[in-house]
């Protein structure tokens, strides 16, 4: 039997005992990486600013176990059509079991930027392309998702001066008859991923 | 009385006794169609060589188990990143851009792109693309975290996920030994090292989705 299959099974029986487990020790590269999963329930709202369409999000910040952790505001940019986020691209080539080209390039659809703050009030700032996607259902009506890769540039409390990297998986459910673009508010949830170095980590950068 | 059972066994038995650990809340799903698999892999990586490797230009290929948050197997997957970030682009930290709350947003200029292919234990697979961010961190032991950040599109599936939809997301690091980036030797061609994701997927199967999106109308002719 092997260790990693030992503490696999305290890590899920410790699962049992006290809900949700913490993000088990094999997903960390280094222990000076903090690993966070969250999830976020709010709503978005269309704004027009400056000739520009933006959409606002306000959400509430949960453990994965359901606890209320604090809270999520961000801005996204669309800077296509909202009609073309029904498009996505096309599939990907051959090979995907070496090094090698070609990956297609993937045009970037928003932008966005946002501000996890956590319980004790301490928070995350990060800024990354989004993509878009939107679909139809089959009662007619619709889902508007958000796929982001953003970099960690700050913090506050705890954060203060951390780096990273995050991801955001959001996801918007649109009743039937409502324009995609409607000006009010609608449901947001996401999922919300974040590796972190804390400031007491990072050291010097090297020199040119 | 001998008891054949490992360790690990007896361990499961006794959580099986206790219950039943909690799923991810139906709340953070967009409705009750949407799937929602939340994920760490772990594998390796490696650097592309010859004419693939011409700095800035650079290929990773992973492949990597994919495990749920309480180490169940999933899967696997097979993936390429392309970079044409330098190292010092890696290096940098973009400058903040509050207020956090309303516009501008920033609009960073994207030099990595990804490729993938989810496969899961039923042999359903999950294909997708995106654009992606890397990023070095310097510890200050001299090491390094070399950190990739990618928001994608599921393009196509097969199986339980053919005709689907749906987005996914990863953020990976893997380490980086001191010495190695202030002399010039990551990236380097060939080169291999652990890598460990996490990975999140949201997903529409084809039944769910309507003729708008199953039959999208050709675009008319001008």
């Amino acid at each position: 039997m092997s260790t990693q299959t030992l503490r696999g099974s305290f890590e899920e029986l410790a699962a049992r005992i006290g809900g949700w487990p913490e993000i088990p020790k094999d997903a960390y590269t280094d222990p000076r990486e903090e690993l966070i999963y969250r999830y976020s329930v709010g709503t978005g709202k269309f704004v027009a600013q400056d000739g520009k369409n933006y959409i606002e999000i306000t959400t509430k910040l949960y453990k994965l176990n359901g606890d209320l952790d604090g809270h999520y505001e961000g801005v996204d940019e669309p800077v296509v059509d909202l009609r073309e986020l029904l498009k996505r691209p096309s599939p990907p080539r051959p090979p995907f079991d070496e090094p090698s080209g070609p990956v297609d390039h993937v045009p970037v659809l928003s932008y966005s930027k946002g501000i996890w703050t956590f319980a004790d009030g301490s928070s995350i700032y990060a800024i990354g392309p989004a993509n878009l996607h939107t679909v139809q259902y089959v009662d007619g009506a619709h889902n508007l998702w958000v796929t982001a890769n953003q970099l960690i540039v700050g913090g506050s409390g705890r954060y203060h001066g951390c780096q990273g990297t995050k991801i955001v998986a959001g996801s918007s459910w649109v009743p039937k008859g409502v324009p995609l673009d409607a000006t009010n508010p609608f449901s947001v949830k996401t999922i919300e991923g974040f590796r972190v170095i804390r400031k007491e980590h990072i050291g010097t950068m090297p020199s040119a | 009385m001998h008891d054949s059972r490992t360790l690990s066994e007896i361990i499961r038995n006794i959580g099986d006794k206790i219950g039943t650990a909690q799923d991810l809340p139906r709340i953070a799903h967009s409705n009750w169609r949407e799937e929602v698999i939340v994920t760490y892999c772990v594998g390796q990586g490696k650097f592309s060589s010859g004419d693939q490797f011409a700095p800035p230009l650079a290929f990773i290929n992973l492949q990597m188990d994919m495990y749920d948050l309480h180490g169940k197997w999933l899967g696997f997957q097979l993936g390429v990143h392309e970079s044409q970030s330098t190292v010092p682009d890696l290096l940098a930290v973009w400058p903040p851009s509050a207020p956090w709350t309303a516009p501008p947003v920033p609009h960073p200029e994207v030099k990595e792109w990804t490729k993938g292919i989810w496969t899961f234990e039923d042999g359903s697979e999950i294909h997708a693309v995106g654009p992606a961010q890397s990023h070095l961190v310097p510890f200050n032991d001299g090491s390094f975290l070399f950190m990739v950040t990618t928001g994608q599109t599921i393009t196509n599936g097969t199986g339980r996920y053919a005709g689907c939809h749906g987005t996914k997301q990863a953020t990976g690091t893997a380490f980086v030994p001191a010495g190695l980036i202030q002399s010039g030797k990551f990236p380097a061609p060939g080169i291999t090292f652990t890598a460990r994701t996490l990975e999140v997927f949201r997903i529409l199967k084809k039944k769910d989705l309507g003729q708008e999106t199953l039959n999208p109308t050709p675009a008319k002719a001008p």
